[in-house]
């Protein structure tokens, strides 16, 4: 290796080195060569620990050999210190590759140059010992021998690697700060603050103008575009300079490839150290979509049919239109107002701490009594919710008054459900009934209490359409299944009555009722049902059947009496008449005693006469249709009694009717009723005293009450029920008649479902009063 | 002209010959005491002169009811226009209807007194004798 490898303990080790020179210290050589002025250098260069060279230009120099000092070995990293000689190739290892060239040159040209008067200024890169690269300032001058050839070159170098590296990193930041700004979404501009233009325009900045960057440096806006919103731009520009280093913010729109914009733009205006603008600097954002966004926000804000505000430090900043109609404020009362005021239970620090812990992503949720302007309050849901930042908070609160009573109106609702629900039960088990439900394909058939109850099936065991078949008599398990595929088909309420099997071995009539329950696409869901248990029922529907039959049995026999009677009894009277009659006629002076007898025999068949029609009359009336309708009572009893006319008149009798209205009854047998009565009262008169009979009417309770009251005999109170009965005469043989005219007005009276009775005394007369429409109390009352 | 009396109670026919003879004498009367009878005296007389110009029918009769005699009269076209006064003690409307139904020409309640008897006679001479025209 030509180069000199610095000794590391006791001097330069110079076995094996293929260098030309010694490699002693140039102290030492300069001692030898016993220059003084030299050794002066050289112990200057070691005091002020200069990097210092000496390079020997000499012809005799034939192998470049240079000095340097012991600063410079130390700066190069190598040990011991102390001044070197080294070789030419020292600096071809030293000098940095990229740098070999620039150095090499310069001191050539320099050396060539020769003048002393000058000094060589360089800065280049050294590598240390280890290779790391240092920065190097040098400067160096030219000794010249007498004939001004140069002799040596002396240097001195300086570190400044650290100054190096510090420039290095501020031209790297610059031009960072340079590409974010020219790149950057922001527009960014600067403009001399004389002229107002452009100095600096980034990307953004100009295609926001509409320009390309080159174009617009150096010009001012308005002589590239004169329109207005370019002119009040400008107008800005100089505002934000008069108004010196304030930040001037501003919102701007304009339109960029057809469409509308929104900028936030800052103004800025730099000043230098006497505070006069040096610049001035335009940062200008997109906020279209921010701008849409809050007007979108502010819109729903608006329309919710819910009160919103926001509390800005706990103060109303912003109430929507639900909020004012709700609370009762102008916009401009609320703003500004506490929380406290609105929400009088969020003024204790710990609730409202509490609610605002609770609100993270949702809004808490808390139930508060509202105030409103005029002093009233309503109940509301009170969320509270973050809102921006810190410092705001959105507040909703939802009106609870309707809800409440909605709430009030379901819960009695449910209240009451549950009591129809438990009256209903109630009932379906006094009355023995079972209710069923069937889901439509199902496999089991759900039973209630009642359904096990009613088949003896106990416990929870699982009843299946099969299973319910089995307990139904063989020949009705038809008749169930027609029922339950009818109201699947039909979608109607369909029931039929089955004997069912206990699981006793008793047999239970039941009547199954089936209705379909439909879904909103109109098909079968289910079907529900009930089982009502009609044992009883039925045996006493067989009861009442057996006892129709008897009856129209004992009708049948009756009508064939009374044909009987018409015919058969009727006929033999007749003829006894007849040939009586003809006795009488045919038989020549007869005696005295078969005159009398003839007589009795006319007069008994006369009798036996009247009594069989009587009793006929009475049986007929048993068949009458029962047809009632409406009939004009009053109209009725004046034609009763014009067609008693000559009877009345021949009593001596006084007959007043009086309003008698309108009755339901049938209007061939109600004339009989007055007839009777009116025939009774002429017929029972008290010869000593004038007749008067009244016929009317009296309304108590709603229902009508008629009457005819006589100033006859009479009745003794032991006869008042009796005279109702047929054949049965109060009054012995004194008065005519067959006793049956009572007897057909209490069985008129009967076939109206109303009754009769009598009021009476001996002597002054009597009173007989019916109602038509009521079937109840005693027949009879004595006075 | 020839009336045959249809009635069970010979009472009745002994009442209803006296009214005849008294006050009828040129009519002919003849009885039968039940329907059968009734019905086998007007066909073995069928075509003769003895056949009845008019017959007396009572409604309550022994074997066959007295609707059932009129119908076969009504049915046997060689008596379907006798005249048949229908004489019954029933004043029940079921009876009166049912015999102008079955093709009665009158009905007539059984008389009370041996006046209404002579009565009858006397109209039945009056009416169906002399302004009636029998057939043939």
């Amino acid at each position: 290796m030509p180069e000199l490898e610095a000794p590391q303990d006791s001097g330069p080790d110079l076995a094996g080195s293929e260098l030309p020179v010694n490699a002693l210290p140039a102290a030492r050589e300069a001692d030898e060569a016993g220059s003084h002025a030299a050794a002066r250098f050289y112990r200057i260069t070691e005091v002020i620990q200069a990097g210092v060279y000496e390079y020997d230009l000499r012809p005799s120099n034939v192998d470049g050999v240079s000095w340097i000092s012991s600063s410079y070995v130390h700066l190069l990293g190598y040990r011991p210190e102390g001044a070197w000689r080294v070789a030419e190739r020292f600096w071809d290892r030293h000098v940095h590759a990229d740098d070999q060239d620039l150095v090499e040159h310069s001191h050539r040209r320099f050396i060539a140059a020769a003048d002393a008067s000058k000094t060589l200024a360089l800065e280049y890169r050294l590598l240390k010992k280890d290779g790391a690269p240092i920065w190097i300032s040098e400067r160096a001058g030219l000794v010249l021998g007498s004939s001004g050839q140069p002799e040596y070159l002396v240097g001195i170098i300086e570190d400044i690697t650290d100054r190096v590296e510090r420039q290095q990193a501020l031209a790297r930041e610059r031009l960072l700060r340079e590409r974010t700004l020219t790149y950057m979404p922001a527009a960014v501009y600067a403009k001399d603050p004389k002229t107002l233009a452009f100095t600096h325009v980034n990307c953004e900045a100009a295609h926001c103008l509409g320009f390309a960057p080159e174009a617009l440096l150096g010009h001012r806006l308005s002589e590239l575009d004169d329109s207005d919103a370019a002119l009040a731009r400008e107008q800005a520009d100089r505002d934000a300079l008069a108004a010196g280093i304030t930040l001037q913010e501003r919102e701007e729109s304009c339109v960029i490839d057809g469409k509308r914009h929104v900028f936030h733009v800052r103004r800025v205006s730099l000043t230098d150290a006497d505070g006069h603008p040096e610049q001035l600097l335009g940062v200008a954002t997109d906020v279209t979509e921010v701008h849409a966004l809050r007007s979108r926000l502010e819109s729903i804000l608006e329309n919710v049919p819910v009160a919103v505000l926001v509390l800005t430090n706990g103060r109303v900043s912003f109430a929507n239109e639900s909020a004012l109609r709700e609370l009762q404020y102008t916009d401009r009362e609320l703003s500004g107002l506490a929380l406290p005021c609105l929400v009088p239970g969020l003024e204790e620090p710990e609730a409202f701490k509490a609610l605002w812990n609770q609100s993270g992503r949702d809004a808490a949720r808390r139930r508060h009594k509202v105030l409103r302007r005029d002093g009233t309050h309503f109940p509301a849901e009170v969320r509270l919710g973050r809102f921006g930042n810190e410092h705001e908070m959105l507040l909703c609160l939802l009106n609870r008054t309707e809800l409440e009573r909605h709430e009030r109106a379901v819960k009695e609702q449910q209240e009451i459900l549950a009591l129809e629900r438990r009256r209903l039960r109630v009932a379906i088990d006094s009355v023995g009934m079972g209710v069923w439900d069937w889901g439509v394909g199902d496999e089991s058939v759900r039973w209630d209490r009642g359904m096990r109850s009613l088949y003896g099936v106990g416990g929870r065991g699982k009843v299946t359409h099969a299973s319910w078949l089995e307990r139904v008599h063989p020949f009705d398990q038809p008749a169930l299944e027609n029922c339950l595929r009818d109201a699947m088909a039909t979608k109607a309420r369909q029931q039929t009555e089955m004997r069912v099997k206990r699981s006793d071995g008793t047999e239970r009539v039941v009547l199954c009722a089936v209705q379909p329950v439909l879904g909103a696409d109109d098909k079968v869901l289910r079907l529900v049902g009930v089982n009502q248990d009609i044992t009883a029922f039925k045996k006493a529907e067989a009861k009442l059947a057996r006892s129709a039959r008897k009856l129209r049995r004992l009708n049948r026999e009756l009508n064939q009496f009374t044909s009987m009677a018409s015919h058969d009894l009727r006929n033999p009277i007749r003829q006894i008449r007849a040939f009586a009659d003809i006795l009488a006629s045919e038989s020549k002076d007869p005696s005295k005693d078969a005159e009398e007898a003839i007589h009795f025999i006319k007069t008994a068949a006369s009798e036996l006469q009247d009594l069989v029609g009587g009793l006929l009359s009475l049986a007929r009336l048993e068949r009458s249709k029962e047809e009632f309708v409406d009939v004009d009572v009053g109209a009725m009893v004046d034609r009763v009694v014009q067609r008693l006319g000559q009877v009345i008149e021949d009593s001596g009798a006084k007959v007043d009717v009086g309003p008698l209205g309108h009755a339901c009854a049938d209007p061939a047998l109600l004339p009989q009723v007055f007839q009777n009565l009116i025939q009774n009262a002429l017929k029972f008169r008290d010869e000593q005293r004038p007749l008067r009979v009244e016929v009317g009417r009296v309304d108590e309770g709603g229902r009508a009450r008629f009457y005819v009251s006589d100033t006859g005999i009479g009745i003794a109170p032991q006869n008042t029920q009796r005279i109702f009965e047929a054949f049965r005469r109060a009054h012995g043989g004194k008065f005519e008649g067959l006793g049956l005219g009572l007897a057909m007005v209490r069985k008129i009276i009967d076939l109206h479902g109303g009754r009769i009775w009598v009021e009476s005394k001996v002597g002054k007369g009597s009173v007989f009063w019916f109602a038509l429409d009521e079937d109840d109390g005693q027949e009879g009352s004595v006075d | 002209m020839r009336i045959l009396l249809v009635d069970d109670s010979p009472a009745d026919i002994r009442l209803l010959e006296r009214a005849f003879e008294r006050c009828a004498p040129h009519i002919d009367t003849s009885s039968a005491p039940d329907g059968t009878s009734a019905l086998r005296h007007l066909a073995s007389h069928r075509g003769t002169e003895q056949m009845p110009t008019m017959i007396v029918l009572d409604l309550n009769l022994p074997d066959l009811t007295g609707r059932e005699v009129l119908r076969q009269i009504r049915d046997d076209p060689h008596a379907r226009n006798i005249p048949v006064l229908v004489l019954s003690s029933s004043d029940m409307s079921f009876d009166v209807e049912q015999s102008y139904a079955g093709g009665g020409s009158a009905y007539v309640r059984k008389p009370e007194s041996t006046e209404d008897y002579d009565a009858l006679a006397r109209a039945i001479d009056g009416f169906w004798g002399q302004w009636v025209c029998f057939p043939g």
